[in-house]
C-alpha cells in the first residue's frame, strides 16, 4: 500500500480524477432492463450522484441501494454495479451474494479485499481503484467509472455537460483553497460548535447528503440535510416558531435573484424571509445546473476539511467506523466463507 | 380506514411491467408503505417518487399513480399535466380540487377520497386504495396481506392506551430534537414520526437510514464537540430478528453506547413490512399526540388512521 495522500490533496485532485475517469469506456455493450448501484458510505455517494444526474434523462431505472438486501424485483435482466473501496464492506458483500444468487449481470469496482477475490473467481468485470485514497475521496474515480459502465447499457449519452465545466470547476477550486477569504473557510468558521442543516434542490439531494456525510467524517460533527420540498411541505412551519440557536440552516442555491430554478425553493425562501427565519444563503453561480452540482459537492468537501483544521483534528481518521468494522469482522468472515 | 378503503372497488387493471407512484409530503407516506412491502415481495419495480421529479424511465409501459389528498398540490398537478397526454395508464387518488377537476375533464381514472380529512389523516385510506391497485396490477398480494394483518394491528392500536413502555418513552422524547433512524423497510415509519413530531409537538425532528448511518453519521454522533445536548436518537428495527442487519445494528448500538451516546432502541413487532410499518406509524402518531396534548391520552376510537 502507498502512503495515504493527505485529505487536502485528495480534495484538490477531485476535478482531475473526474475529468480523467469520465473518459473511461466499458469494453462491451450491456443489455439490461434496469440498473442497481450497490455500495455503502464513501463508496455509495458516487452512485447517488450518478443516479441524481441521470434521473430526468435515463431511459432505464437507476437505483442506488444502501442496504443488506436487494429488492425482490432485481433479476437476470438487472445490471448491478457493486462498489466497495476496501472490498470488505459487509453490506456490499451481502449485495454481491444476492446478485450472484439471482444471476444478474455484475460489474465490480474496488481496490481489492474479498470483493476483488469474488469478482476474479466468478469472472465478473472488475474495475480497480488506486490504493492510497480514503474511500469517500475516491469519488472522482467512482463517478467516472460508474458513468462509463452505465453508458454501455445505452440509456444515457456522454457526460459532455460535466466535461464542459471542468475548467470552470478548476477555477472554483482556487477560490475554495483561499484560506483567508474563500467561501469554504468562511462557512467553516460559521458552523463551528453548531449543528449544520443543509438544504437544496431535490435533484441534487445526493450533494446535500454528501455535505452531511463529510461533516460527519471529516469534521466529526452531527449534521442534517434536507430538500426544499421537505422543508417547505413538512418542516418549515416549525422553524417559524423559532429555531434553536445551536442549529444553523444553510440553503444552497444555483443563482441569486428572483427567478429561481425551482418554484418550491422560491416559495421556501419567501416563507423564510417573511417569517424572519434566520438562514445562510450559499449561491454557487455556476454556468449550468451541472456545474452547480459539482461546485456544491466541492464546496461541502472543503468546508468539512476546514472545520477539522479549525478544531485541530485529523479529517482522515474515523475511529468509530474502524471500531465497528473490527466488531463486524467475525461476521464478515462467517458470511463470506462459502462464497470464496 | 385502511380496512374500509381496501374494500373499495378500484376497477380493473392489466398486469403491469413497472409502477411509479408520486406523492409529496404527507401524501407520499402511503406510497412509501407500499414500496417498502413491494421491495420485499414484488417481481416488478414499484417505485415511490416523493421529490416532484418525473424520471426519464417513466415510459408508456409504466403504470403511474398520482396521490394528493387535497388535489391542490401544484407539483402533483404539474406532473399530471406532463403525463396526461402520454400513453400511460394513469390513476389519480385525491379528494377534490384541481386534480379531481382535471381527471373528470380528461376522463382519467380517478379514485376519490372522502372530504373532511387532512393529508396526514388520509393515510389509512390511501394505503388501502393503493394496496388494491397494486395487487390488481399483479405486483404482489399486498391487499390480501393488509386485510389479513388489520385485526392484529387493531388490537395493537387499542393496546397503546395501556402500554407502559409509552410512559417511559415520552419523557425521553419530550422537549428534545429527535433524529429517527431505521432500515429502508421502515422509511415510511421514520418519515411519519418526523412529520408527526413536527406537527403535533412543534419540534424539530430529523430522519435517516440504517445501515448507511454506520458508514458516516456514526462518526459525528460518537463525538461530542458540538452544542447538542437537546439532540436524541431513536432507532427503529424489526423485533426478534437474527439476520445480518440485526447483527449490524447490535454492533452499532455497542459503538454508540461506548462513546457515551444513548440510543432509544424501538423494536417493532410484525413479520413483514406492512404490519411493521402500520404498528410503527400507529405508535408514532399516538406518542406525538400524547406529548402534543400535554400528556393527555387521546380519546379511544379517534386516535389515528386504522
Amino acid at each position: 500500500m502507498s502512503e495515504p495522500v493527505p485529505v487536502s490533496k485528495q480534495l484538490h485532485d477531485f476535478v482531475d480524477d473526474l475529468e480523467r475517469c469520465l473518459e473511461y469506456e466499458f469494453d462491451e455493450k450491456i443489455d439490461c432492463d434496469n440498473i442497481v448501484l450497490c455500495g455503502m458510505g464513501g463508496s455509495a455517494i458516487s452512485g447517488n450522484v450518478v443516479a441524481d444526474y441521470c434521473l430526468k434523462t435515463s431511459s432505464k431505472q437507476i437505483v442506488a441501494i444502501m442496504n443488506t438486501e436487494l429488492p425482490k424485483w432485481v433479476g437476470k435482466r438487472t445490471l448491478t454495479i457493486i462498489s466497495s473501496y476496501s472490498g470488505n464492506t459487509l453490506e456490499t458483500l451481502e449485495s454481491y451474494r444476492q446478485a450472484f444468487d439471482t444471476g444478474c449481470k455484475r460489474v465490480i469496482i474496488t481496490l481489492g479485499g474479498i470483493l476483488e477475490k469474488l469478482a476474479k473467481k466468478n469472472n465478473d468485470p472488475l474495475i480497480m481503484l488506486p490504493d492510497n485514497l480514503h474511500p469517500r475521496h475516491s469519488i472522482g474515480y467512482m463517478i467516472g467509472y460508474i458513468f462509463g459502465v452505465i453508458r454501455a447499457t445505452g440509456c444515457i449519452g456522454k457526460q459532455d455537460s460535466i466535461l464542459k465545466c471542468i475548467d470552470s470547476l478548476r477555477k472554483y477550486r482556487d477560490t475554495l483553497e483561499d484560506k483567508e477569504n474563500g467561501p469554504a473557510i468562511k462557512l467553516a468558521r460559521q458552523y463551528i460548535e453548531d449543528i449544520p442543516i443543509i438544504c437544496s434542490y431535490s435533484d441534487i439531494q445526493s450533494i446535500v447528503f454528501r455535505w452531511k456525510t463529510q461533516f460527519n467524517e471529516n469534521s466529526k460533527y452531527v449534521a442534517f440535510c434536507t430538500t426544499a420540498y421537505e422543508l417547505y411541505y413538512s418542516d418549515v412551519k416549525w422553524w417559524s416558531g423559532g429555531c434553536r440557536p445551536n442549529y444553523t440552516l444553510t440553503i444552497v442555491l444555483g443563482k441569486d435573484g428572483p427567478d429561481y430554478y425551482d418554484e418550491i425553493m422560491s416559495r421556501l425562501l419567501k416563507y423564510l424571509d417573511d417569517n424572519k427565519i434566520k438562514y445562510t444563503k450559499v449561491v454557487l453561480n455556476g454556468n449550468s445546473n451541472t456545474e452547480n452540482m459539482f461546485r456544491a459537492l466541492m464546496l461541502g468537501d472543503y468546508i468539512s476539511m476546514y472545520m477539522a483544521e479549525i478544531q485541530n483534528i485529523d479529517p482522515s481518521g474515523v475511529p468509530p467506523i474502524t471500531l465497528l468494522k473490527t466488531k463486524l469482522k467475525p461476521l464478515i468472515e462467517e458470511r463470506t466463507k462459502d462464497l470464496l | 380506514m385502511a380496512e374500509f378503503s381496501s374494500k373499495i372497488d378500484v376497477g380493473d387493471y392489466s398486469p403491469s411491467k413497472k409502477i411509479c407512484m408520486f406523492g409529496i409530503g404527507p401524501s407520499a407516506i402511503a406510497g412509501d408503505v407500499i414500496s417498502a412491502y413491494a421491495d420485499c415481495f414484488s417481481e416488478i419495480p414499484v417505485v415511490n417518487v416523493c421529490i416532484g421529479i418525473l424520471p426519464g424511465w417513466v415510459d408508456e409501459e409504466t403504470d403511474v399513480i398520482l396521490v394528493s389528498y387535497t388535489g391542490k398540490n401544484k407539483i402533483i398537478n404539474k406532473l399530471y399535466d406532463s403525463l396526461k397526454d402520454r400513453n400511460h395508464s394513469l390513476t389519480c387518488i385525491t379528494s377534490g380540487d384541481c386534480l379531481m377537476e382535471k381527471c373528470q375533464k380528461d376522463k382519467v381514472r380517478l379514485i376519490q377520497l372522502p372530504e373532511g380529512l387532512t393529508s396526514r389523516t388520509a393515510l389509512g385510506m390511501e394505503i388501502g386504495i393503493l394496496s388494491s391497485i397494486i395487487q390488481k396490477m399483479g405486483a404482489c398480494d399486498i391487499r390480501d396481506r393488509l386485510i389479513e394483518k388489520i385485526p392484529v394491528v387493531k388490537i395493537y392500536r387499542d393496546s397503546l392506551f395501556d402500554d407502559l413502555r409509552i410512559e417511559t418513552l415520552i419523557p425521553k422524547l419530550k422537549g428534545n430534537t429527535i433524529a429517527f433512524y431505521g432500515a429502508p423497510v421502515f422509511r415510511p415509519s421514520f418519515k411519519r414520526w418526523k412529520m408527526s413530531f413536527n406537527e403535533d409537538m412543534g419540534s424539530l425532528a430529523f430522519c435517516g437510514e440504517l445501515p448507511e448511518y454506520n458508514h458516516n453519521e456514526i462518526v459525528g454522533w460518537a463525538n461530542h464537540n458540538q452544542k447538542d445536548d437537546d439532540l436524541k436518537i431513536v432507532f427503529f428495527r424489526a423485533a426478534n430478528r437474527k439476520d445480518v442487519l440485526a447483527k449490524i445494528i447490535d454492533k452499532t448500538l455497542e459503538v454508540l453506547e461506548e462513546s457515551g451516546r444513548h440510543v432509544m432502541d424501538l423494536q417493532i413487532l410484525g413479520e413483514e413490512p406492512m404490519e411493521g410499518n402500520l404498528r410503527a406509524i400507529l405508535l408514532g402518531d399516538f406518542v406525538s399526540q400524547v406529548i402534543g396534548n400535554g400528556g393527555k391520552l387521546p380519546a379511544k376510537g379517534g386516535v389515528t388512521n386504522e
